[in-house]
């Protein structure tokens, strides 16, 4: 085999080598990221006009305690 | 009912234990302490209700070949960046198109539909607790049967409160570690086998889905320590369905699981001493079907959700006679 062919595959070889590596990079996800986190704060306005709507309802819930003078 | 007004109210419900200052919401995103009273924003108000075949909750020994009504409400106490219903469990009721179905109207759509078991599934019923617990009771008052889709995340007294209205439940056992759950569905692994343990106990059939994650959760020695207290503490008789992962939501760069890892996973639960393992999300009927774990002919056979061979009388094997544990009747 000529040896330009031969540089030639071998070239290919490496670029190959070299996507694997970054495809597998790529489709590793990173574990680190916290989770998205669900926003604390309702909107008082819009929850009282859905729940007027019927869209929502105010039903107590079950199993819980109130604290007295505890700090949030 | 205590009145809360001015005060921070503490949620019992999920390990999570929020803690609640007037018009804040809990993690799970329904629960709310509106002017000073503990609400939840979604009794009775689903945003997904369907007729799905019982197979693919999944729930491989309950009821087979049955169509379960089900339905589910927005919010969800876990957050894992792999949800396939992240669209309604990762978002505000507020947001979502809701229909107005009470308890009463739930068990009348049942029996309309012919069905003869309600699925509290595809968010997690733990967060529309008190909707899927008195919608149970009335369900069981008319001869009908009730399932929990669930990653068990509650804790124990109102696990105890549902489990006494509930016949059965298919658990996501996310993986069998603490670092799993805590990296990538921002909860803890402990108060799950806490709720498999329990439900165990009080008498529901329990079947538990393994979703295999490539990289995250595919370790063959945490699969081998995950079914060996599978088989230590909920039996050798409780199916186990490993399920294939496909890339989405937040987890959507990592490729679907290679169909190898899940039969080696499979081999692994088979192995560890499970008498039913199944393979989910894969075209592979050989892993979808039960076999008498006597004289290993096919007891119940299927092809994607459909039943095509059924050899079982009165809840034993059509060939020999062995016993098949389920819910059959």
């Amino acid at each position: 085999m000529p040896e330009r062919w031969h540089n030639a595959l071998f070239l290919l070889l490496v670029l190959a080598v070299l996507i694997g590596i970054g495809g597998v990079v790529a489709t590793q996800d990173r574990p680190n990221i916290p989770p998205r986190a669900a926003m604390r704060t309702i909107d008082p306005l819009l929850i009282d006009r859905q729940l007027r709507e019927g869209h929502l309802s105010k039903h107590p819930a079950r199993h819980f305690r109130v604290l007295d003078g505890e700090g949030g | 009912m205590p009145s809360t007004a001015d005060r921070l109210v503490e949620c019992r419900l999920c390990p999570r234990r929020c803690k609640l200052a007037e018009n804040e919401r809990g993690d799970c995103r329904v629960r709310v302490n509106l002017n000073g009273e503990l609400i939840t924003l979604v009794y009775g108000k689903p945003c997904a209700v369907h007729v799905d075949p019982v197979e693919k909750k999944p729930l491989f020994h309950f009821l087979p070949g049955s169509s379960i009504f089900s339905i589910a409400t927005a919010g969800c106490n876990l957050h894992c960046r792999h949800c396939q219903n992240w669209t309604i469990s990762q978002a505000d009721p507020e947001t979502t198109r809701n229909i107005d179905l009470p308890p009463a109207a739930v068990v009348a759509a049942t029996q309309r539909h012919g069905c003869r078991a309600i699925a509290y599934t595809y968010s997690d019923p733990v967060i529309y607790f008190e909707y899927a617990a008195d919608t149970s009771r009335l369900a069981m008052d008319a001869g009908l049967k009730n399932v929990l889709v669930t990653a068990g995340y509650i804790e124990p007294e109102p696990l105890a409160e549902l489990c006494a209205v509930t016949q059965a439940a298919n658990v996501d056992l996310k993986a069998f570690s603490d670092r799993f759950y805590r990296e990538v569905c921002d909860a803890r692994l402990a108060p799950v086998l806490d709720t498999l343990e329990t439900m165990k106990r009080l008498g529901v059939w329990l079947e538990v889905t393994n979703l295999v994650i490539p990289t995250l959760n595919d370790d063959p020695g945490m699969l081998r320590e995950m079914c060996a207290w599978m088989v230590e503490k909920l039996g050798p008789d409780t199916p186990l369905h490993i399920s294939r992962f496909h890339p989405q939501y937040r987890l959507d760069r990592l490729p679907p699981t290679p169909p190898a890892t899940l039969i080696m996973a499979a081999e692994i639960a088979e192995q560890a001493g499970l008498h039913y393992v199944y393979v989910g999300n894969l075209r592979d009927a050989a892993h979808q079907t039960t076999h008498c774990p006597r004289c290993r002919k096919p007891v119940i056979a299927r092809a994607g959700y459909r039943i095509t061979e059924l050899n079982l009388n009165d809840g034993r094997c059509g060939f020999c006679g062995e016993a098949i544990p389920g819910v059959w009747t």
